[in-house]
């Protein structure tokens, strides 16, 4: 087929009246501002804005906020046993000094033994003589006792 | 009016908008139907040709009468329709099949057209050209536009204008012929 043979209609329509209101259309949109559609668009968007930045932020918050609660250091200590706290003592190379460096001293005074000293001594097999010999060797003065 | 004498009214403070009224009046139906012919569809031919006469109005001091003024104005009308095009296929994310396939249906269901069933067939064959080959085709084909008009309006020689239309009216004969 060649185009020749075709007829040169231009087969597009356009609605009744449109270029008679067309300039008026133009005119008022260079005197004003933007056409109807562009507006919709535009107010839908100062709509949308908003709500998408808050959609932003719960996102960041969800994401981001940490949920578990922090622990001290004691509250950690306190949660190991004093049974073991002895054996990693026992397994540590760590010197009495060195152990003690790290303890305020001052604070002891207000830290009830659980034993007494007859409860420490009921347990040692030691007649009174043979006690008095020790304490004599290592020039410790009875009446400190 | 003549261009010159439209040119200094719009130039002119008072007379502006009187002679921008009859500037749209004098090429309203031109630019529209170049615009139109490409984008398929009236309402986006009536947003750009919009477009373009305000684009028209807001740099009118910028022209610099080194070419005619219906040439600078079908120039921004040439460039609206292809950035429009181009923005539709990046908005589509694929190959420009799916623009064609859209402008397509626009003929199809369009209640702004009316045309026999070749005519139909060919507007479908055009819409199978690259967009700058069709729309030296439509100035050439329907508007019977020189090609010097046409080269100062696309930029491009009138040598490649000739074998742009030449291959175009091939193509074309050949979709219609394979139909």
């Amino acid at each position: 087929m060649k185009l020749e043979d075709i007829n040169k209609t231009n087969i597009h329509k356009v609605p009744d009246g449109y270029f008679e209101e067309l300039p008026q259309i133009i005119q008022a949109r260079v005197n004003h501002g933007k056409p109807h559609r562009q507006r919709l668009v535009i107010a839908s968007l100062q709509y949308a804005l908003p709500v998408l930045l808050l959609l932003v932020v719960a996102i960041y918050w969800v994401l981001y906020t940490p949920t578990e609660p922090t622990v001290s250091a004691e509250e950690l200590l306190a949660q190991v046993s004093t049974d073991e706290l002895i054996n990693y003592l026992d397994d540590s190379d760590m010197t009495t000094d060195e152990i003690l460096a790290n303890v305020d001293l001052g604070s002891l005074d207000d830290i009830e033994f659980e034993s007494s000293d007859t409860q420490l001594l009921d347990g040692i097999d030691v007649s009174d003589n043979d006690l008095d010999s020790y304490l004599d060797d290592f020039e410790i003065i009875s009446d400190t006792l | 009016m003549e261009d010159h004498e439209l040119l200094e009214k719009l130039r002119n403070e008072e007379s502006r908008n009187f002679a921008f009224n009859q500037l749209v009046r004098k090429y309203q139906e031109k630019i529209y139907w170049h615009i139109r012919k490409m984008v398929i569809d009236h309402d986006d031919a009536d947003d750009l040709v919009q477009d373009v006469f305000i684009k028209v109005y807001k740099n009118i001091g910028r022209f610099r009468e080194d070419a005619q003024l219906y040439t600078w104005i079908y120039r921004i009308a040439t460039n609206e329709c292809l950035t429009f095009l181009n923005k539709k296929r990046k908005r589509f994310f694929l190959p420009i099949g799916d623009v064609e396939g859209e402008l397509n249906q626009k003929l199809d269901r369009s209640s702004h057209i009316d045309g026999n069933e070749v005519q139909l067939k060919l507007q479908k064959a055009l819409l199978k050209l690259p967009d700058k080959q069709r729309m030296v085709f439509n100035m050439k084909y329907f508007d019977d536009m020189k090609y010097d008009d046409i080269a100062r309006i696309t930029e491009t020689s009138v040598g490649a204008l000739k074998a742009s239309y030449h291959h175009a009216v091939k193509k074309i004969e050949e979709i219609l012929t394979g139909d």
